[in-house]
């Protein structure tokens, strides 16, 4: 779509005064093909331009008076309102470029043509009536017009018809033609062309461009990021070796603080207080004793606690668990106020980390958090805590105290730690969860009642059989190898005789390792022709099985 | 069918895209929470749950020993490995049997799944050894050979490994760690990032330095598993759309497994198919489940460096796919199965395994009217530009993350030949995957092929410089 308003402009020119009809001026190329199609033109067109304009005229008439004539015609028979005659139009070699220019309108190289500013006698000349008219032939009246009717002065209409040509493709095509070898300026210009008529190919063009520079961003970031890395490690490896060797010396009274506080280096960079905190996290871990209470004081004192406090309230998850673990090894006091409130966090892992925090804090009932959890305790959190509280070698509290907790996570755990602990003193709590909804609850009472040799427990799990799912099934006959005696042997029998694969080789093992009276009941249900159970006895004989 | 065509790639364009940003997300997220994850707990833990490492062997006799090395010294309180000897018909038995002091015992085998007849279990003399058992048993493929181990397992979750994958001596841990710590969801499945192992320095069945593959085939598939992996997998299993679960690396709920019926024998894609039968189980059963996927590299294996054994790989993979996806197509567009029915499946269908009738078709369109009529040719130029960039685009930006994400290449000569290849990769490499997956697509429908088809075997690397040509499984 293009704009172009007819006008006299200043262009230079050189070679012989043609008389010719202007049908279009533009700041920017015409499709002389798309014009003449557009306005059903036939005439032959030449481009001509200037430093400014391009400028596309029929050409090659006598005198100014056919010049006009055929003005007067264009306009009647095409619609274009702007079409004028010109005297002053200086080109080199017309006729060499005239045949070039028909079907693309383009130049085969640019050409320089002169304008006498003052026209107005083209004006003058015109004796036909025009039904034309124009706004004006001097570069003044064209910029007056311009700002009057306040138009883009890059962008003139033809008959204001709304057309526009914009300075890029002007500029690509103006490159093309000055830079581009002649096979590659056609293709060239085609695509330009093509683009402004389809604008998705536009898209793509811009796509590409976006993907190059997504490329060269990727390599860039590639290439200094492999840099930035391998020089943090090395930084982070340096300082942590500088840190340690110079807590150790301090912690073992080679040196005191003073030298410790010239000794360590940057201090005051976030890095480098990232790795005092490692570094004293690491030796918190490693070193007891005397240490435990050296180190926090160490953390306190180079201001640390403050990091690892701001770090505890930060908005990201990942930092506030960090925050965390630091405040709760390193700074047990500050982690004592806030801990608590964490524990029924909605994010899973800050609510992990706050519930392992709790246990560590809380040295003298570090389990007491069970009773306020009013979300699940996960298993992983479950073997995190159970992790830590066997390496402080905390106090093991009675775990019976924490089976009435709502969650099921809970009364779950309390049971595998009662079996852990052999807590037998609960036995009555335990045989209460053997009604519990939940398989695995069950499952885990059953177990209680085998690990913790509950022979009390007996006949309720053997009532408890038939109703069973498998695998608590399973676990109920692996219970009767250690509390399963004579009046058991029917029970298992029936096991044997009718149970699944499963079912049967564990009722097998029961009797074999309950007792000598179990080992010589098996062998006599295999000795019944309708057992067969050779196999059987041999699988569970085999202690690797 | 102009139309037909531009709608397709902005499709396929967009979802890629929409999985790249998803992914770059999810991997932050990830990176962010190992960051603060402490395994030290389940390394020592009673209360670790049991993991049956389940690893299929055939004709394993000149790596067997390396192999069960490396799975005995992963690091995992408590887990037990069984080698099913799928009918080898080299001395892979007899080679393991004097490697460990192996022994037949008696056993009762509860064939929960129905597998081919288990001739022997062999556990070792020696208690260092004791949580090692062989299954030697008649020939059935991978699919039946896992649902032996299955069958003989005690653990309640079991891992499917090639044997020849090198396994992260962690592993374990990181895999059993999204079934610990959901409690709203049962999880059923977890699978992992595989990595390649070509020219790595491996040393005892241990990766010791881990190297650029000198093969451009093999550079070719690194970039691609990294796509795959890192921009893709992550992504749907964050929508919960996830179907497949690599072979050479997934860890399963054994009482899931069993519910559904374990491996489907009769499929070259089990994998993918116990993945997206599981989900179907859970989802008829209407139990809240999810399958997880962790994107750390924790299985490292060979990957093809011949076009022969690359395209028998890939023609299998594609008839996997096929298979599955003809298997259970009542999934298709079901809104019971939520987002697997309504968003995955029907990616799969529609753009992973039409894709390459699509593209040849585009192909072929073309030709045609560049023979018989006028081609637009600036359009069809800057389309070919488009997708040619934004295939670079993609494979540049998965390098970035993995290297963002795991610096596992630290030299800087190692990336630029990933970048290079990445280049190159699109004009060479992806025409070869085409052709081969309309090559699996012939020998499904019209050869009805279901076998595996030949596999060389010539031994997983010890040094950078002998590299085994393998088939290992879809990644």
């Amino acid at each position: 779509m293009f704009f172009a308003i007819n006008l006299l402009i200043p262009i230079n020119c050189e070679g012989a005064q043609k008389n010719a009809d202007q049908v279009v001026a533009s700041k920017t190329p015409v499709s002389i093909k798309d014009f003449s199609l557009q306005h059903k033109f036939t005439e032959p067109v030449t481009e001509f331009t200037s430093d400014t304009w391009f400028c596309y005229s029929t050409w090659n008439y006598n005198d100014l008076k056919s010049a006009s004539t055929s003005a007067n015609e264009l306009i009647l028979k095409t619609g274009i309102k702007h079409v004028y005659p010109r005297n002053d139009v200086q080109l080199n070699a017309y006729e060499g470029l005239s045949d070039s220019k028909n079907t693309t309108g383009h130049n085969q190289k640019s050409v320089n043509a002169r304008v006498n500013p003052d026209s107005s006698s083209n004006a003058a000349e015109n004796k036909t009536g025009s039904s034309y008219d124009y706004i004006g032939n001097t570069l003044e009246n064209v910029y007056t017009y311009v700002e009057k009717n306040k138009i883009n002065s890059n962008i003139f209409p033809i008959n204001f018809s709304g057309i526009t040509v914009h300075n890029l493709q002007k500029e690509l095509i103006s490159y093309a033609n000055n830079n581009f070898p002649i096979f590659l300026r056609r293709v060239f210009i085609s695509l330009i062309e093509k683009t402004y008529t389809y604008p998705i190919i536009l898209l793509f063009i811009i796509l590409i461009i976006v993907f190059i520079v997504n490329i060269v961003f990727v390599l860039i970031v590639i290439y200094y990021s492999n840099q930035q890395k391998n020089q943090k490690e090395r930084y982070i490896r340096i300082f942590n070796t500088m840190y340690e060797g110079v807590f150790r010396s301090y912690l073992f009274g080679e040196i005191n603080w003073e030298k410790v506080l010239i000794k360590l280096k940057k201090v005051n960079n976030p890095l480098n207080r990232k790795i005092l905190t490692n570094v004293l996290l690491n030796f918190q871990e490693n070193l007891r004793g005397e240490m435990d209470n050296t180190i926090p004081e160490i953390f306190v004192n180079l201001g640390l606690h403050n990091d690892a406090l701001k770090l505890a309230n930060s908005w990201h998850y990942n930092k506030q668990v960090e925050g965390f673990r630091q405040i709760t090894n390193l700074y047990p006091k500050g982690a004592e106020r806030i801990i608590h409130e964490y524990i029924n966090h909605s994010n899973d892992l800050i609510r992990a980390e706050a519930q392992t925090s709790y246990l560590r804090v809380h040295q003298e009932k570090p389990f007491d958090f069970l009773r306020k959890l009013t979300r699940p305790f996960t298993h992983w959190t479950q073997l995190s805590t159970f992790h830590l509280f066997r390496l402080h070698q905390l106090p093991v509290p009675s775990f019976v105290d924490y089976l009435d907790s709502e969650q099921p996570t809970v009364r779950n755990f309390c049971l595998k730690m009662i079996i852990y602990f052999q807590q037998l003193e609960n036995a009555s709590e335990v045989f209460k969860m053997l009604d519990s909804e939940m398989e695995l609850t069950r499952f885990l009472s059953i177990r209680a009642i085998n690990d913790l040799r509950l022979y009390q427990g007996k006949d309720l799990i053997k009532l408890m059989y038939p109703n069973e799912t498998k695998k608590n099934q399973i676990e109920i006959i692996k219970a009767f190898k250690n509390i399963g005696n004579s009046k058991d042997f029917d029970f298992l029998e029936n096991i044997i005789e009718s149970g699944s694969v499963t079912a049967k080789t564990e009722a097998c093992r029961s009797l074999f390792y309950m007792s000598r009276e179990g080992y010589e009941k098996l062998i006599s249900i295999n000795l019944n022709d309708n057992f067969k159970i050779e196999n059987y006895i041999a699988h569970v004989y085999d202690p690797r099985n | 069918m102009d139309s037909f065509f531009l709608f397709y790639a902005i499709s396929i364009f967009s979802l890629y895209l929409l999985l790249a940003i998803i992914s770059a997300k999810e991997l932050r997220r990830s990176l962010n929470n190992s960051k603060i994850t402490n395994f030290e707990a389940i390394i020592s833990s009673p209360f670790a749950p049991m993991i049956t490492v389940i690893a299929p062997a055939y004709n394993e006799s000149l790596t067997i020993v390396e192999n069960i090395k490396a799975l005995l010294a992963l690091y995992y309180p408590s887990f037990e490995i069984i080698v099913v000897n799928d009918g080898s018909i080299d001395n892979t038995l007899e080679c393991a049997i004097a490697a460990f002091d192996l022994e037949k015992v008696p056993y009762v085998i509860d064939y929960k799944i129905p597998c081919n007849e288990i001739i022997g279990i062999y556990k070792s003399k020696k208690k260092a050894f004791n949580n090692l058992t062989i299954i030697n048993k008649i020939n059935g493929g991978k699919a039946d050979a896992l649902n032996a181990g299955i069958d003989i397992a005690k653990g309640d979750y079991f891992i499917s490994i090639d044997v020849d994958s090198i396994i992260d001596p962690y592993a374990l841990q990181k895999l059993i760690k999204p079934f610990l710590e959901e409690t709203d969801q049962k999880v059923i499945a977890t699978g992992g990032v595989i990595r390649i192992a070509n020219s790595c320095k491996i040393e005892d069945g241990q990766l010791i330095d881990i190297n650029v593959p000198d093969s451009f085939l093999a550079r070719c598939q690194v970039i691609e598993y990294n796509r795959t992996f890192l921009m893709g997998r992550l992504a749907w299993s964050r929508l919960d759309g996830l179907l497949l679960i690599s072979g050479a690396l997934g860890i399963f709920d054994k009482e899931i497994a069993i519910g559904c019926g374990g491996y489907f024998t009769k499929t070259v894609g089990e994998d993918m198919e116990l993945v997206v039968r599981m989900r179907k189980y859970m989802a008829d059963q209407k139990l809240k489940y999810k399958v997880a996927y962790i994107p750390d590299p924790l299985c490292w294996t060979e990957a093809p460096t011949t076009l022969k054994v690359l395209g028998s790989q890939r023609n299998r993979w594609t008839r996997g796919t096929i298979d599955t996806l003809a298997l259970h197509r009542n999934v298709f567009f079901n809104p019971k199965y939520g987002v697997m029915g309504m968003l995955s499946y029907p990616f799969w269908v529609f753009f992973e395994w039409l894709a390459p009738f699509v593209e040849i078709s585009g192909i072929l369109y073309f030709l045609a009217i560049a023979v018989l009529g006028t081609p637009n040719w600036p359009f069809f130029t800057i389309l070919l530009f488009f997708v040619y960039f934004f295939a670079i685009t993609f494979s540049t930006y998965a390098i970035l993350f993995d290297h963002l994400a795991y610096h596992r290449y630290k030299k800087k000569r190692m990336i630029v030949k990933l970048l290079l290849t990445a280049w190159v990769e699109p004009i060479l490499f992806h025409p070869l995957i085409v052709y081969w997956a309309m090559c699996g697509n012939f020998d499904f429908f019209i050869r009805k092929k279901k076998t595996w088809g030949n596999m060389t075997r010539v031994g997983f690397a010890k040094k950078t410089d002998n590299i085994a040509s393998v088939i290992p499984t879809r990644p």
